[in-house]
């Protein structure tokens, strides 16, 4: 049969963590072989990584930055998954994605010249995006991510 | 099996098609080739980066490591075609939307020309790599449509929602390996399964077959047998 959609929740529980690890393991061995070479299978696999930090973002508790950061809701995961899989069309290569201080998720950018660009997707629905760099004036704006993303990502395109 | 071949599928499922050629250079001088080539091409293929390994040693008195610039990476304005040059290997890449084999070898032969103008340059090896992603709904029975598949025995649960396959086959005429990979995507969109089709064609260049040129046209016809071999006529025709 044509293989079925993996089973989602199974990614973010704890108790098949170790299992779920170690099946990403295997095949990230075989899919580094790969890397080298090609791009596709480079921003793959980087996707892939970008996709489990996010869903591990969501074990993160209140308080894990050692003061009161608010642990990421499911909306603000889904969304985040949402964003990235925007992201993945573009141009743009995230570097990371961990959780906001602001209570939310954050996907960072790095680009030329020590340029960076964040975006936070937040918890109570709210989004935003900051563009800094040593030398380089900061911006920084809300933007609605149903409707501005295709602008916000254009931005951070020329920017970075 | 296929009824036809058609040479072209105007909405191929390409995300990446590679075409590269392994060389050897007399030793020391690939760096100074190397430096002159990105920078006669850098106005076209304007973001460049270096590729860089990683080495880590581990032993009883603890771990070591080191980075080394191996090679170059460069991306033209648009970033669909990627030129990347390592310490053997001589690559171009054009990214998800292809455009057709004619454009992606004459650009390939041009830049391979530009490299090899800068020192004496021998081909060892020439490969071209097709990346597929296709789509199939969930539920339907795979080898209706994708040809070579993981079969899973009788009496184990049918349903996988994880593979990986990796295959390497002789090919017989022109002496060459087929390395063949498949792997799941995870889910991008409802009903349906995303699938990675990757065929990597390498033939060593020996003497019976030192016309590089022609051995890449070879490689080119091969590699469209194969995927029309692939996959079912249904499945093609969602490309045409």
């Amino acid at each position: 049969m044509i293989p079925v959609a993996p089973p989602v929740q199974s990614y973010v529980q704890n108790d098949v963590a170790t299992i779920v690890y170690r099946i990403d393991t295997t095949q990230s061995d075989f899919w580094m072989q790969h890397t080298d070479v090609s791009i596709f299978w480079t921003r793959e696999l980087q996707f892939r990584q970008l996709t489990e930090s996010t869903r591990k973002a969501k074990a993160f508790e209140e308080g894990w930055d050692g003061y009161d950061a608010p642990a990421p809701n499911d909306a603000s995961v889904a969304r985040t998954l949402e964003v990235l899989s925007r992201v993945r069309d573009s141009k743009l290569s995230p570097y990371s994605v961990l959780p906001s201080a602001d209570g939310g998720v954050g996907i960072s950018f790095r680009g030329n010249a020590n340029k960076r660009a964040v975006l936070e997707l937040l918890n109570d629905g709210t989004s935003s995006y900051i563009l800094f760099g040593k030398g380089y004036p900061i911006e920084s704006s809300e933007f609605n991510s149903n409707t501005d993303l295709p602008r916000i990502l254009q931005r951070l395109e020329e920017y970075l | 099996m296929m009824a036809y071949e058609p040479q072209h599928l105007n909405n191929a499922p390409i995300v990446e098609a590679m075409i590269a050629f392994d060389f050897v250079v007399a030793e020391g001088e690939l760096g100074q080739i190397r430096r002159s080539f990105v920078e006669q091409i850098q106005v076209e293929y304007p973001t460049q980066t270096p590729i860089q390994r990683a080495e880590v040693t581990f032993n009883p008195e603890g771990s070591t490591g080191k980075t080394n610039e191996v090679g170059s990476r460069c991306v033209s304005m648009n970033g669909k075609n990627v030129c990347a040059i390592s310490e053997h290997t001589f690559i171009c890449s054009r990214l998800h939307p292809y455009e057709n084999w004619e454009s992606l070898r004459s650009e390939f032969q041009r830049l391979w020309e530009v490299f090899a103008s800068f020192g004496k340059v021998q081909v060892t090896k020439v490969a071209v790599r097709y990346i597929n992603k296709i789509f199939l709904r969930t539920g339907s029975e795979i080898f209706d449509s994708v040809f070579t598949y993981p079969k899973i025995a009788d009496g184990l649960p049918q349903d996988t929602f994880g593979v990986f396959v990796r295959l390497q086959i002789a090919i017989p005429e022109p002496q060459g390996t087929l390395i063949l990979t498949e792997a799941q995507f995870p889910p991008e969109r409802p009903q349906f399964v995303a699938i990675a089709l990757d065929h990597d064609l390498q033939f060593p260049v020996t003497d019976e077959a030192t016309d590089i040129w022609a051995l890449l046209e070879r490689a080119r016809e091969l590699k469209n047998r194969y995927f029309f071999a692939s996959i079912s006529d249904e499945l093609m025709k969602e490309y045409l």
